[in-house]
C-alpha cells in the first residue's frame, strides 16, 4: 500500500469541518425566494390587488 | 470553520435578514397606500346582497365602480374635485343612503335636475313621455292604487337641482326615490361599471357568463 493514501490522524474532523463550513453557507429555497426583489414585488402587487378587490355591500 | 469565520458569517446573515425585513415592510407600506389610493380616488369593489337590481345585478354579483367620474372625493371632507360627466338617466349609479350615509346604495338614474317624475299604473313617464328602460322587470303582476302605497303610482314630482330620481330596475321590490326621497349631488360615490365575479349562493356555483359584462 502507498504511504501517499495513508490517511491522516485528524482526516476526520477535517472532513467535518469542511461540510460544517459547507452547510452554515447554504441558503434555504425559502431565504431565497424571500430575499428576491421581484418576490417582492409580486407581494406588493398582489396585496395591493386583495385591497382594491376587498368588497362592501351595496344594496 | 473557526471561531471568528462562525462570528462573521453570523452577523452577515444578521444585516442581511435585517435589510429584507426592511424592504418588505417598504413594499408593504407602498401596497396598502397603493390600495388605498386607488379605493378612494379611482375603483372600488362593491357585492350585491339584495334582489333591488334584479335582473342586472343578481345577488352575489362584485362590480367595479369608476369614483372619479363624478369628481373625486377627498377623504374626510366634502369637498370634491369637478365632475368628469354628470349622471345622466340609464346610468347606473352608487349612492350613500340619505337616510343612513353609512349604507351604500345601487340604483339607475330615472329622473335628473329639471326632469317631472310621474309614475302610473306601474309605467313610469319622464317630462310626459313614456320612459321604459330594457332592464327594467316587474315580477309582482297586483298593481297597487295610488292611495295604498307609492309603488305603482306616484308624483308628479320635479327633480331639484343637484339631485336625481333614482329607480331599481327590479320595479316591484325596490327601494328607492319613491320611499325616501332624492339623491343629492354630494352623496354620488360612482358609476358602475362591470361585473367581475358572480357566485350563486343557492346553487353553490359561479355564474361565469356574468363575469367581464359591463354594467348598462
Amino acid at each position: 500500500m502507498n504511504e501517499e493514501y495513508k490517511p491522516s490522524p485528524e482526516f476526520v474532523s477535517k472532513v467535518m469541518e469542511r461540510v460544517y463550513a459547507y452547510e452554515s453557507s447554504r441558503i434555504s429555497l425559502t431565504w431565497w425566494l424571500i430575499s428576491q426583489p421581484s418576490m417582492r414585488y409580486i407581494l406588493a402587487g398582489s396585496g395591493a390587488l386583495f385591497g382594491v378587490l376587498q368588497t362592501v355591500s351595496v344594496f | 470553520m473557526d471561531n471568528r469565520s462562525e462570528t462573521l458569517c453570523s452577523s452577515w446573515i444578521s444585516v442581511k435578514a435585517k435589510s429584507e425585513l426592511q424592504e418588505y415592510i417598504k413594499a408593504i407600506l407602498l401596497a396598502v397606500i397603493l390600495a388605498l389610493a386607488v379605493r378612494t380616488c379611482l375603483l372600488q369593489s362593491f357585492r350585491i346582497p339584495s334582489s333591488s337590481m334584479e335582473d342586472t345585478l343578481l345577488v352575489g354579483d362584485c362590480l367595479l365602480v369608476n369614483k372619479f367620474v363624478y369628481g373625486i372625493r377627498v377623504p374626510f371632507t366634502n369637498l370634491r374635485f369637478p365632475m368628469i360627466q354628470s349622471p345622466k338617466q340609464g346610468d347606473v349609479i352608487v349612492f350613500e343612503y340619505p337616510k343612513d350615509r353609512s349604507k351604500d346604495y345601487i340604483k339607475r338614474v330615472v329622473g335628473v335636475p329639471g326632469d317631472e317624475i310621474l309614475i302610473k299604473d306601474k309605467q313610469v313617464y319622464v317630462n310626459g313621455a313614456l320612459y321604459s328602460n330594457i332592464h327594467e322587470v316587474h315580477k309582482d303582476p297586483v298593481t297597487i292604487p295610488a292611495i295604498s302605497g307609492k309603488r305603482d303610482n306616484f308624483g308628479p314630482v320635479r327633480v331639484p337641482n343637484n339631485s336625481y330620481f333614482v329607480m331599481g330596475d327590479n320595479r316591484d321590490n325596490s327601494c328607492d326615490s319613491r320611499y325616501w326621497g332624492f339623491v343629492g349631488r354630494s352623496d354620488l360615490v360612482g358609476l358602475a361599471m362591470i361585473k367581475w365575479w358572480s357566485w350563486d349562493h343557492d346553487k353553490w356555483r359561479v355564474r361565469w357568463q356574468r363575469i367581464g359584462r359591463s354594467i348598462d
